[in-house]
C-alpha cells in the first residue's frame, strides 16, 4: 500500500497524541504553580480558617472597619450570613467554642450594620 | 568469495516507479543494490518525520491548552501562595489574636499554614515588609511582640528539661 492509498490520517493521529501528551504534562507532571494569589482564590477550608482569624483579630481589637475590609478580600457576597452560618456550623459540629464565639461576635457586629427592611411604609 | 556471490541482489522490479540504476556493486559487476531500492523506505521515513512533527505540534497545542487556556483550577490555593502583603496581614491578624488570648501554641499552629519557613522567619520577614510598607506603629509593635514571644517559646520548647 503506498502513501496515496494510506492517506494523511496519521497526521491527525499524531496531533491528537501530541495534544494528549501536552495536556498530561501541563495538568499532571508540571501543572501551573500559583504564587502571589489573593485570599479570594483560597480553598473553602482555608477561607473558613481565614474568617476565624479575622474574627479573632476583631475580638482583640474591636475594629469592625478593618474586619469588614478583610472579609471583603475573600470575595464573598453576603459576608454577614456567611460568618453567622460558619459560627452556627462550628458549634453544631463540636468545633472550637472560642472560635465560634469570635465568629458570633463578628456576625453580630456585622448584623447591626446590615440595613433592616423598613416596615413603616407597609404598616401605614 | 563464493559466499559473497550468494548475497541476493535486491530486485525492485515489483515496486512501481523504482528506477533500476545500480548504485552499489560487488566486484564491479554484480549490483548489490539498486537506486531507491536500498532506500525504498524513503517515503516511509518521511511519513515518520511528519508523524513526529504532528505529535510535536499536538504537544504545543496541549501545553497551550493546559497551561494557558484552561490551567488547573486556581481557586483552590493555600495560604502559602498568598501575595506578601496578604501574608503580612495574615501574620498581623495572628499577632492581634495573640495579643488578646496569649495562646502561643495556637499562634504557631496558625503560622504553620503560611509555608515551610520557620514561624520566626516568617514573622521576621513580614515585619520587614510591614516596615517598608509603612504599617502603623501599633501594628508593628504587635508583630514585634509576637516575634519576641515566639523566640522565647521556641527556646523553651528546644531546651531539654533538666
Amino acid at each position: 500500500m503506498n502513501e496515496d492509498e494510506r492517506g494523511n490520517w496519521y497526521l491527525l493521529t499524531g496531533v491528537v497524541l501530541g495534544i494528549i501528551l501536552g495536556i498530561l504534562f501541563a495538568w499532571v507532571i508540571s501543572p501551573v504553580e500559583y504564587v502571589d494569589t489573593a485570599p479570594e482564590s483560597l480553598k473553602d477550608e482555608f477561607k473558613a480558617q481565614y474568617r476565624v482569624l479575622i474574627a479573632s483579630a476583631y475580638v482583640a481589637n474591636g475594629d469592625l472597619v478593618r474586619a469588614k475590609a478583610r472579609l471583603e478580600l475573600l470575595g464573598e457576597a453576603d459576608i454577614y450570613m456567611i460568618v453567622a452560618e460558619q459560627a452556627q456550623q462550628m458549634l453544631a459540629e463540636g468545633g472550637s467554642v472560642e472560635d465560634a464565639q469570635a465568629l458570633g461576635r463578628l456576625a453580630l457586629a456585622l448584623g447591626q450594620e446590615v440595613p433592616q427592611p423598613d416596615n413603616t411604609a407597609t404598616a401605614e | 568469495m563464493a559466499k559473497f556471490m550468494q548475497i541476493p541482489v535486491l530486485d525492485c522490479t515489483g515496486f512501481p516507479g523504482v528506477k533500476q540504476a545500480p548504485i552499489l556493486f560487488y566486484n564491479s559487476q554484480v549490483p548489490l543494490a539498486l537506486q531507491r531500492c536500498l532506500w525504498q523506505n524513503t517515503d516511509a521515513m518521511s511519513r515518520w518525520v511528519r508523524f513526529i512533527i504532528a505529535i510535536l505540534i499536538g504537544i504545543v497545542l496541549g501545553l497551550l491548552f493546559g497551561w494557558v487556556i484552561n490551567p488547573i483550577d486556581y481557586t483552590q490555593t493555600a495560604p502559602d501562595t498568598l501575595r506578601v502583603d496578604y501574608k503580612t496581614d495574615y501574620v498581623l491578624m495572628i499577632a492581634e489574636a495573640f495579643h488578646s488570648d496569649g495562646d502561643m501554641a495556637l499562634a504557631v499552629h496558625r503560622l504553620a499554614v503560611l509555608g515551610d519557613k520557620s514561624p520566626e522567619g516568617r514573622v521576621l520577614q513580614t515585619i520587614i515588609f510591614a516596615e517598608q510598607a509603612g504599617y502603623i506603629d501599633a501594628d508593628l509593635d504587635m508583630m514585634r511582640n509576637l516575634s519576641d514571644e515566639l523566640q522565647i517559646f521556641q527556646n523553651v520548647v528546644e531546651t531539654p528539661e533538666s
